[in-house]
């Protein structure tokens, strides 16, 4: 007898064949004829393809090609070793102070649940969320950011003579005319494109990493060593920026996300007793600090418990 | 009364039955992304965890094969009814009733309606799992699936960079589409529990 992980099994090689192998208009035929043969094998397909497509969006994050295969590497070393030293000499003399500074910048930060918009000489502005540090460095030569922690959403007025550089998570971000969320915690950083374009790519000298460009609607998500891309709806990304009115927007959430999102802008923390309680969904949009809505709403849509300890409210069913 | 133009599956007439492409598509749209809902109601009724996949397969069979003659009007229902369906069947077929699959089958209308995370509604999640759903695949597959997912090679091409045959590649890729759709289909929502 056929099992259906038989099914499955051929599905797959139909899909491997058409995206990867030699695929002509007899094969095309040919899958065909066997996805008429039971519905069994059409549903499969169908099922397999039909997530295998949500994979797509990784083809976005193509290789950089290596520059050093149209420099003869010898020529390259010269070069180099001529930059350093010329990059020397200026660290001794005055230049040096002005360069140490645009590396370090001026630091800003927010405490929880605090929020703080810096505007800039060049019109363009950074609105830095909750828990959030970020060193700034602006001049007439360069602009760029580090971001250390938290959450910011940047707007940027674009200058190709000076592209705006963050670099968070040991990822950079360069904009190309642009509004776009970017969140880091630990090694994890989240880009979200607004508007425009912005390019994302390690900030390490030497890494066999993919640059990606980023369209309006991509959320890029780094870890080191990778970049993925989704795309998400306009109406997703201003989920995601229901902050910058003191809100936040949870569009078929689970509870563990909710709290999650509520434990970054109060003291006081919400904790999900258990899984089976964490994974119920909802929508709505919520003050950021208010907690106590968050709750009663939880009792109402769930028949929630909550209960008040020294961890925090904790909510059970 | 008139009959709105845009009033959906209703407006086509008894014996015209929908476009493939149209039956195709409601299946990608309104039934898979239940799938995860849909194996946590099979397990939860069935004992046998190795029927499940079988199961899996003659629910989407059923439902596919009534949208064919019209696409029903609520697919959750509908999935769910065909589930249960099924499960009575084989309940019949099986002669000896296990009591808990009885027992259980009473209650099958509150159990569809309880809340279930909903794969599509997730799209916050979405990268995280695509991200881990192509971590937890063998070194080999992963390697195979990014290097023609994200840097666009041929099966031909990976099997030079990887320095293996062209059908040891092809197994790869093939076993990685599987791991990797069903990682994404019926993982539940990562659930971070606080302790």
């Amino acid at each position: 007898m056929i099992t259906a992980d038989d099914i499955e099994r051929q599905a797959s090689e139909w899909i491997e064949r058409r995206d990867f192998g030699i695929w002509s208009e007899a094969d095309a035929k040919d899958l065909e004829t066997w996805l008429g043969q039971s519905p069994a094998h059409r549903v499969a397909f169908l099922r397999l393809d039909f997530e295998w497509k949500r994979t797509e969006r990784l083809a976005a994050l193509r290789p950089i090609k290596p520059q050093s295969n149209d420099t003869p590497p010898g020529k390259w070393h010269r070069t180099l070793r001529i930059a350093a030293a010329v990059a020397i000499l200026g660290l001794v003399g005055g230049v040096g102070a002005s360069y140490v500074f645009t590396q370090s910048g001026k630091s800003y930060s927010t405490p929880l649940g605090g929020r703080k918009v810096l505007t800039f000489a060049d019109g363009s502005q950074i609105e830095l969320n909750t828990n959030t540090v970020i060193r700034i460095a602006m001049d007439e030569h360069k602009r760029s950011a580090v971001l250390e922690s938290g959450e910011a959403y940047f707007s940027i007025k674009h200058d190709a003579s000076r592209p705006f550089v963050v670099t968070a998570a040991n990822h950079k971000v360069i904009d190309l005319g642009t509004k776009f969320l970017l969140r880091t915690s630990g090694n994890k950083l989240e880009v979200a494109l607004v508007e425009g374009s912005a390019k994302v790519e390690p900030a390490g000298a030497d890494q066999s990493q993919h640059a990606v460009t980023l369209r309006p609607g991509d959320i890029a998500y780094a870890l080191p060593g990778s970049v993925s891309v989704v795309r998400k709806t306009p109406a997703d990304i201003g989920s995601d920026l229901g902050w910058r009115r003191g809100m936040l927007v949870f569009r078929h959430a689970t509870l563990s996300e909710a709290a999650e999102e509520f434990n970054r802008y109060n003291a006081q923390k919400i904790v999900i007793a258990d899984p089976e309680t964490a994974r119920l969904t909802f929508s709505a949009t919520l003050p950021t600090h208010d907690t106590h809505t968050f709750v009663r709403i939880l009792s109402k849509l769930f028949s929630t418990h909550s209960q008040t300890t020294t961890e925090g409210i904790v909510i059970s069913r | 009364m008139v009959e709105k133009p845009d009033s959906g599956s209703r407006a086509t007439g008894p014996g015209m039955a929908p476009a493939v492409s149209d039956v195709d598509a409601w299946f990608g749209r309104e039934i898979l992304p239940l799938e995860a809902a849909l194996m946590e109601f099979l397990q939860h009724n069935w004992r046998n965890k190795a029927d499940l996949t079988d199961f899996r397969q003659d629910v989407y069979v059923r439902v596919y094969q009534a949208a064919q003659k019209q696409i029903p009007d609520h697919p959750r229902q509908f999935l769910f009814t065909a589930a249960r369906n099924l499960l009575i069947d084989r309940v019949r077929h099986e002669q000896v009733i296990p009591i808990e699959a009885a027992a259980d089958l009473e209650a099958l209308e509150i159990a569809v309606d309880a809340p279930t995370p909903d794969r599509t509604l997730m799209a916050r999640d979405e990268l995280r799992r695509v991200q881990a759903a192509l971590d937890r695949l063998p070194a080999r597959e992963r390697e195979a699936i990014l290097l023609g997912r994200v840097e666009g090679l041929s099966r031909r091409e990976i099997a030079l960079r990887m320095g293996i045959a062209e059908s040891a590649v092809a197994q790869y890729l093939s076993r990685g589409i599987r791991g990797l759709v069903n990682t994404l289909c019926n993982e539940p929502p990562t659930v971070r529990r606080k302790s």
